[in-house]
């Protein structure tokens, strides 16, 4: 079984008179457990990619399977009910909601999979524990720094425990120690909990953590190896 | 819904409070003028009704006369002849208190033996405290009025005071109270002076002679036979009537300057919206990242709509309810504005409070509400429907505002031109208002294409002349489009509508003097004091015309008489005059030849005025109907002139034909031309004191233009009150969105200082870039302004008055209207420059 399965996925972009074809037939697969590094440069397609698998946009054509089902097939609500159930995500800006408390981001994904009272408080003090972040679970997300607030997207992304965690150049914004840490904490919490994850890099660090490394290039992937040096 | 997916919104206005304070107020402000405008119109018709059905009491029926009214003995005629028992005399009459001149008290004279029937409460012995019937015969000038009204006047029980009838000054004794449990009465009564018919009679100057004649008639065919026979009986000039119709026609004459009235509140609605559409759009737009996120971990399209909608109903529901409360009390400002208007050109009302009725709340909340959700709608819509991945993407929103700005300006375009066609093509009031705000929206909408060009214009020239940084502050009001463009609509608006109504008044002002000048050229006028400033229909006291006329400098004199014909609808102005060849050309001629007018005019025709014309539509050669003492009579239109004493329409005819027409012999005004080389304010003196002891109003001709002129300028009073609302509603409104606006760019501006731009410099940017706004809204107001100015002088205006106005260009307006653009702008930009300023660049840098 497979967790991720695309099949000859295209896309097209409209940008004015003319269409820009980003994504040519791309087919990769990702086991269960599996962390897969996917890499390139900037315009490769890797966002693209990226969105099509998340469900925040569809593929124009070639199939899409997370978990088994085709969500390139689902309706927009269907594929928002899905990602919420089974997807977390690690944004590179961090995104937490600055209206709500450190605990309240990590609540906010378990209530909207109607997980609520005092089991979902437990889950999510206990994620905010595993990341090391308890003690400041009533703190405003600006008042944390860089890496703490990533770490909180890191317990946001798992706490409902998804399918699939999709990271987007998760230590982008971080300074190489800060980011070194953020990024073991992700590949042990999603090991320990044996979720599949896909992280969009550019960082050779980041990619020789993953069980596997995926090249894209002009659209098209270019090498599908074990930990394959990078950039 | 969820709890902690509500707080992510919920909190977002409660961490911004500024930002959400500007709005409520917006919406409160919107909401507040639609409803006190409403009120304070309502509680004038409520309170003339009131009066009038107090006065009126329980009759069916009423019997009236013409201008001297009718003589005492169709009562007894009624009363004993056809055995009519519930029947009842009243005189009726005005007085202002000396105490406190702006007061206007109503005389109302009943024969106490015959009321019992009609005005139980305001009989005396019935509910009348301390008063006996005896009291109020026997006693010298008896009144009864309410405690409030006692209170009001400074009067004790038993206590003399003096009230002004006519300019003269008549004592008074006050015998009684008048006293009912229900408060609705009890406000009816308020500056209600009850006395005996004969006293009244004396007061009045209307001896011998009764105002109407009050019947209680069965609703059976006996009381239809009895009216039959009544009417049968009655003499020429007098009527029977309804109380209800009476009352109908005469709020009838308000409905016009009503519906002017609440264009104007809604025109204040309409900017109010631009400002909570600005708010949402804002609010939306500085949260698309947030969004974004929300929709990445599974948050429906739906889920969100319902946030932002809920958030924004949350503001629009403490809007509204903040703005009832601010339109009560807004309306106890308007009210006295607009009871002067009313008795300065329509009919004498007595407001001494507001009366607060569910319609205009209901009216304030719905449009309240329902304005809110309108605005709300667009961004909303616009945040739901966007792809999270664009969602993510800021400039996203952006790029896809200039994408459609090109349309917008189309539509805009298409709006405006659509808005013409209305008004040229539908001659009814409503619909001309709809192509006004087709005409406002679109000018509008073309705003940000209006925008985009200027800035491509301005840019390299700004670069060039004042550096970088001018540079940068054009084009950030491109980059902001989404943004700045709302922000310049609203502003625009309200400029736009300052330059319109600014024209209007003016022209209206041109016209008006340019009218007096041709009509009033006799050196002196004389006529009584009334209550109505712009209808001299208080009859002179016999003889003052042959006195003066041989007062030594007079020339000759010219005599009108005024009176209020009723009419099968509203009832119109009737001056009866004398007119010499010399006086010709005091009149100017919407229709008809005057060689052939003046003529007919002596012969057997009338001239009418042009609103008269409008309103009916007649025209010369049809026939106008005078109910005249003598019966009904149909006279010719000869001549249709222009007029703007009063849009209810005169109808002129010369005197001697009124007085075979009509039992009346009475004056109203005099004209005095002097001989040459007398001073005619000299001649003012000397017919003052010729008349010591008669109220006259004796004025030059200069005062009386001045007189007229502030008259006019009286009745625009609260139209430049709700201009200045609608001003500040849009000032609210571009400092919120410009407050908003520079405060999300935080970030940007802690970059800015990081690389070395001084606070100097970054007020000089946010400053640059708000008066560059207020400039671009200003440079688009002068046309729309102009083109709504010529829609209401031409188009509304005609419609609802009947006026022809000269269009008037007065540079100062237009000068005024982008001062107050851009100083609008500018200071709206003040706050947040200095807020900027002084942040610190490492801490901006952290703002997310």
């Amino acid at each position: 079984m497979t967790i991720v399965s695309l099949r000859d996925v295209h896309k097209w972009y409209d940008e004015g008179s003319t269409r820009r074809h980003v994504l040519h037939g791309v087919s990769m697969q990702i086991a269960p457990g599996e962390r897969v590094a996917l890499v390139g440069k900037s315009g490769s397609g890797k966002s693209s990619l990226l969105n099509i698998i998340s469900g925040i946009d569809y593929a124009d054509a070639g199939m899409v399977e997370i978990g088994g089902q085709d969500i390139n097939a689902m309706s927009e609500v269907a594929r928002t009910q899905f990602r919420r159930a089974h997807i977390g995500f690690v944004f590179q800006f961090f995104n937490l909601v600055p209206t709500l408390t450190v605990i309240e981001n990590v609540l906010l994904p378990l209530e909207l999979n109607g997980i609520v009272g005092a089991v979902a408080q437990q889950r999510a003090a206990s994620m905010l524990d595993r990341v090391g972040l308890l003690a400041r679970a009533h703190t405003a997300p600006d008042r944390l720094s860089g890496g703490e607030q990533q770490r909180v997207a890191v317990a946001r992304a798992l706490v409902h425990d998804p399918l699939l965690v999709l990271a987007d150049e998760p230590t982008g914004n971080l300074d190489s120690d800060t980011g070194d840490q953020v990024l073991r904490l992700l590949t042990q919490l999603t090991a320990d909990t044996g979720r599949s994850l896909l992280m969009v890099t550019h960082s050779r660090e980041v990619a020789a953590s993953a069980d596997r490394v995926v090249r894209i290039q002009a659209g098209q992937l270019r090498t599908d190896t074990a930990t394959e040096p990078v950039i | 819904m969820m709890r902690v997916l509500w707080k992510s919104t919920l909190r977002w206005p409660l961490q911004r409070p500024w930002q959400a304070l500007l709005a409520i107020v917006g919406v409160a402000m919107g909401v507040a003028v639609v409803i006190a405008i409403d009120i304070a119109n309502e509680s004038a018709r409520r309170a003339f009704l009131l009066s009038t059905s107090t006065i009126t009491g329980r009759a069916t029926d009423e019997l009236v006369g013409g201008p001297q009214g009718i003589p005492e003995a169709v009562f007894r005629q009624i009363r004993v002849d056809l055995g009519v028992r519930e029947s009842a005399p009243v005189v009726q009459g005005y007085a202002t208190s000396v105490v406190t001149p702006t007061r206007t008290l109503q005389i109302l004279g009943i024969d106490p033996f015959s009321e019992a029937p009609f005005r139980p409460e305001l009989t005396p012995g019935g509910s009348a405290v301390g008063s006996t019937l005896a009291q109020l015969i026997q006693t010298p000038n008896a009144v009864l009025m309410s405690q409030h009204t006692a209170d009001a006047l400074g009067v004790a029980l038993g206590q003399s005071f003096v009230v002004s009838i006519a300019g003269r000054t008549q004592p008074m004794t006050l015998v009684g109270m008048l006293t009912t449990a229900d408060s609705t009465t009890q406000q009816a009564l308020d500056d209600l002076l009850l006395t005996d018919i004969a006293v009244a009679q004396v007061w009045l100057g209307k001896v011998g002679m009764l105002d109407r004649i009050d019947l209680i008639l069965p609703d059976t065919a006996v009381g239809a036979a009895l009216r039959q026979q009544i009417t049968a009986t009655l003499p020429a000039g007098v009527r029977i009537t309804t109380p209800a119709q009476r009352a109908q026609s005469i709020t009838e004459m308000t409905a016009s300057f009503e519906i002017n009235l609440n264009a104007l509140s809604l025109l204040a609605l309409v900017v109010g919206m631009f400002l909570i559409y600005n708010t949402m759009t804002f609010a939306v737009v500085q949260r698309r990242p947030l969004i974004g996120t929300l929709r990445c971990i599974g948050v429906t399209r739906a889920e969100i709509a319902r946030l932002m909608m809920v958030e924004g109903g949350v503001i629009a529901v403490v809007g509204t309810v903040v703005g009832v409360g601010l339109g009560i009390g807004l309306a106890q400002l308007l009210i006295g504005l607009v009871a002067r208007t009313i008795n300065d050109i329509y009919f004498a009302v007595t407001v001494s409070s507001i009366t607060v009725t569910g319609w205009p709340l209901i009216k304030g909340v719905v449009l309240g509400m329902g304005a809110s959700v309108v605005a709300l709608a667009i961004p909303t819509w616009e945040a739901a429907r966007t792809p999270p991945r664009t969602v993510l993407r800021r400039s996203s929103y952006e790029e896809q505002t200039v994408r459609v700005v090109p349309w917008l300006g189309a539509i805009g375009m298409g709006l405006m031109v659509l808005g013409g066609i209305i008004m040229w093509l539908i001659p009814a009031i409503y619909a001309s208002y709809a192509g006004l705000l087709a005409l406002t929206l679109g000018a509008a909408m073309i705003t940000p294409l209006v925008t985009v060009w200027l800035m491509r214009l301005v840019r390299p020239l700004a670069t060039r002349w004042f550096g970088l940084v001018a540079g940068m502050a054009v084009r950030d009001v491109v980059t902001s489009l989404s943004r700045t463009a709302v922000a310049i609509a609203a502003l625009m608006i309200a400029v736009a509508v300052t330059i319109a109504v600014g024209v209007m008044v003016a022209s209206f002002r041109v016209t008006v003097v340019d009218w007096l000048t041709t009509t009033i050229r006799a050196d002196v006028f004389v006529s009584a004091p009334t209550i109505t400033a712009n209808r001299l229909i208080s009859p002179l006291p016999d003889g003052v015309d042959t006195t003066i006329a041989r007062l030594p400098g007079v020339e000759r004199i010219r005599r009108y008489r005024s009176i209020m014909l009723p009419t099968d609808s509203t009832p119109v102005l009737q001056i009866s005059l004398d007119v010499a060849p010399a006086d010709h050309d005091t009149f100017l001629w919407a229709a008809g030849n005057p060689a052939q007018i003046w003529p007919a005019f002596y012969r057997d025709a009338i001239i009418i005025s042009e609103p008269l014309a409008l309103r009916r539509q007649l025209q010369v050669g049809d026939t106008f109907t005078i109910q005249t003492d003598r019966g009904d009579v149909a006279m010719p239109i000869a001549g249709i002139f222009y007029d703007y004493g009063t849009e209810l329409g005169v109808v002129m005819m010369p005197i001697e034909r009124y007085q075979s027409y009509f039992a009346d012999q009475q004056l109203s005004s005099l004209g005095i031309y002097v001989t040459e080389g007398v001073d005619s304010e000299q001649m003012v003196e000397t017919i003052r004191t010729q008349f010591p002891d008669v109220a006259l109003v004796v004025r030059s001709n200069q005062t009386l233009r001045t007189a007229s002129v502030a008259i006019l300028d009286r009745t625009f009073a609260i139209t430049n009150v709700l201009q200045l609302l609608a001003t500040i509603v849009a000032f609210v409104g571009i400092f919120a969105a410009l407050t908003a606006m520079q405060l999300e760019r935080v970030r940007e501006f802690g970059m800015l200082r990081a690389i070395g731009l001084d606070p100097r410099q970054l007020w000089q940017l946010v400053l640059g870039e708000t008066s560059l706004m207020g400039v671009v809204a200003g440079i688009v107001a002068i046309p729309i302004g102009t083109a709504m100015a010529a829609a209401l002088i031409y188009v509304i205006n005609r419609i609802s008055f009947g006026w022809t106005l000269q269009f008037a260009w007065v540079p100062d307006i237009y000068g005024r209207a982008m001062l107050t653009a851009i100083v609008a702008a500018v200071l709206a930009g003040i706050i947040p420059a200095w807020r900027i300023a002084r942040i610190a660049p490492a801490r901006a840098l952290r703002e997310e």
